[in-house]
């Protein structure tokens, strides 16, 4: 983890109030880099004091640069979204701990919203420890999706599933778990206890992706959000409760997390 | 070569600018980013006898040019402090400040007692966190409390004790009198303000515990006068903070009457921007030709 200048080198909507940025990041941020981690953005005006935590999408080694989507929720996200190629920006990172590479001979990844980005470096990483996984996205988007092409060159099977119906499953992915793919036949070999579960999304659908987990008796990581200040584990402002002997205790989300076993969380 | 040296309760701080308690931890985490041995003091994060929860999830929210935090003191407690923070802070040399908190007069009293025969500067009491639902904020905004809860400390004490005041009272200086008259050896304010922000999409306080601690350039201007206040008020050296985002934020505390000054939200955004401010207040003594920086307090027409 470290501080950083970087220089957007593209930025643009790629579905409604959801944007892509790549910023041209040093070769150590980009090398030390792995799925489920993010960087810890700064504004680049006064009125904001905070960074914004966004997930690492995709990095490019050889063109050194790091791919950030991101859903314009408020001033902040929406000061990004006006940021133009050349513009430069501040950055700590990469922070957090990623996804844990349990690379088995299958995968499903269940990603919702803003969630989805980081499943596509976690596909590619887990591609390429093992070129004969069997890798299964479903992806869950309020309405148009994105990252779709990208996902189909990167996983064996993609699932989409929109809250408006408006492409795919009509639903929610942890719907479209429950409902369609747990009773599908084909899907007998992707449900199984062999099959490791990644996940990223809102905090309600990663509860019932734990559910199904613990249901289904599958392993299953989940990235989990929390609003931020430092970063860096200092201000202990985004709690995550997880069990601990007969008690709990609360973890760092950014420090700690964003990644944890399903089935440590206290939800 | 300019003075950037002041000493408050007898304890020489190399230069004025320290972190304030909670925005920086112990100093482990962003030892990565900054040198500590080249700040005036560590002040770590608040530190009760036994390990706290602290507060639900949200704990914190951004507010335009400030932030609200409801973290409500979690921490390991003062053995695990005593364990694993304090060795490695004494690894740089640097004065050790530790900001020490309770429910109760007594628990006060416990913390500092265990910091006694410890190789700690000072004490700052923390008698002004908004987010606990007894000692804290409860004890700050009472005088007659404050002034028995400084003098209970000071007796179980080895360090000088700073009375961490709170913004959120009538009179701050009936309340930096009575920690005066207790026996505080310095002051230091303001802690956070209190304050709330609320989700309208969801109709409901967006900080898990409804109210948080504003802290913060909004706060500045606040902070300032409660500064300049105190400072004609007790002879206490005072230990400034609210919103100090830069060197010239610093200067305007001091010329306020401040002895030292805590940067705290300003670290979240830049773990460095403590160093720049030293290096700041040195130019700006250079440019301003201010050979001591004791002589800003002096200043102010």
């Amino acid at each position: 983890m470290r501080m950083f200048s970087a220089e957007v080198f593209a930025n643009k909507p790629v579905a409604n109030g959801v944007w892509e940025m790549r910023i041209q990041a040093p070769a150590d941020v980009l090398a030390e880099s792995s799925p489920g981690q993010f960087l810890h953005v700064s504004v680049g005006d006064e009125r904001h004091v905070l960074p914004r935590p966004l997930s690492i999408c995709r990095i490019d080694k050889g063109a050194g640069r790091i791919r950030l989507v991101y859903r314009v929720v408020g001033a902040g996200t929406a000061y990004f979204a006006k940021m133009k190629p050349g513009e430069s920006l501040k950055a700590m990172g990469p922070c957090g701990n990623g996804f844990f590479l349990e690379v088995g001979e299958k995968a499903l990844l269940v990603g919702g919203g803003v969630g989805i980005p980081p499943l596509l470096f976690l596909a590619e990483k887990l591609k390429e420890e093992n070129p004969g996984a069997f890798i299964t996205a479903v992806l869950g988007y309020r309405s148009t999706s994105f990252l779709k092409e990208e996902f189909t060159k990167a996983c064996d099977e993609v699932f989409i599933c929109s809250d408006d119906g408006s492409e795919g499953f009509l639903g929610n992915s942890a719907d479209f778990l429950q409902f369609k793919l747990a009773g599908s036949s084909r899907a007998k070999g992707i449900i199984s206890q062999e099959t490791v579960m990644f996940s990223c999304g809102p905090r309600e659908m990663l509860k019932r992706i734990a559910g199904f987990a613990m249901l289904q008796q599958m392993p299953c990581q989940v990235s989990v959000e929390e609003r931020m200040a430092c970063g860096a584990g200092v201000c202990l402002g985004c709690p995550v409760k997880v069990k601990s002997g007969d008690g709990w205790k609360n973890m760092r989300v950014c420090k700690d997390g964003p990644v944890f076993q399903a089935g440590e969380i206290i939800w | 070569m300019v003075n950037l040296s002041v000493e408050i309760a007898g304890v020489k701080l190399k230069n004025p600018v320290m972190p304030a308690s909670g925005t920086f931890g112990s100093g482990m985490m962003y030892s990565q980013f900054i040198d500590l041995s080249k700040l005036g003091a560590v002040v770590v994060k608040g530190v009760s006898l036994a390990p706290w929860d602290g507060n639900p999830a949200c704990r914190v929210a951004e507010a335009t040019s400030g932030m609200l935090n409801s973290i409500g003191l979690q921490n390991p407690g003062a053995e695990a402090f005593l364990d694993t923070d304090l060795p490695f802070l004494k690894r740089f040399g640097t004065k050790v400040i530790v900001n020490i908190c309770g429910h109760s007069i007594e628990e006060y009293e416990a913390v500092a007692q265990r910091f006694k025969a410890e190789p700690v500067d000072m004490l700052e009491l923390n008698i002004s966190c908004p987010n606990v639902a007894q000692g804290g904020i409860a004890f700050g905004t009472d005088a007659k409390l404050v002034e028995k809860c400084v003098s209970a400390v000071k007796l179980k004490s080895r360090q000088p004790v700073i009375a961490k005041l709170s913004p959120n009272v009538t009179d701050i200086t009936e309340i930096a009198r009575a920690a005066e008259a207790g026996g505080a050896d310095a002051i230091s304010l303001v802690n956070t303000l209190l304050g709330m922000k609320i989700d309208i999409k969801k109709r409901a306080p967006v900080l898990g515990n409804a109210y948080g601690g504003l802290s913060g350039p909004a706060i500045m201007p606040v902070a300032v006068r409660m500064t300049h206040q105190v400072s004609r008020a007790v002879k206490l050296p005072i230990i400034g903070m609210g919103g100090i985002a830069s060197a010239e934020d610093a200067v305007e505390f001091m010329m306020a009457g401040a002895t030292a000054i805590a940067v705290g939200t300003a670290n979240f955004k830049n773990p460095k921007v403590m160093i720049d401010i030293i290096k700041g207040i040195e130019d700006f003594m250079k440019e301003t030709g201010v050979d001591d920086v004791n002589d800003f307090r002096k200043m102010l027409s």
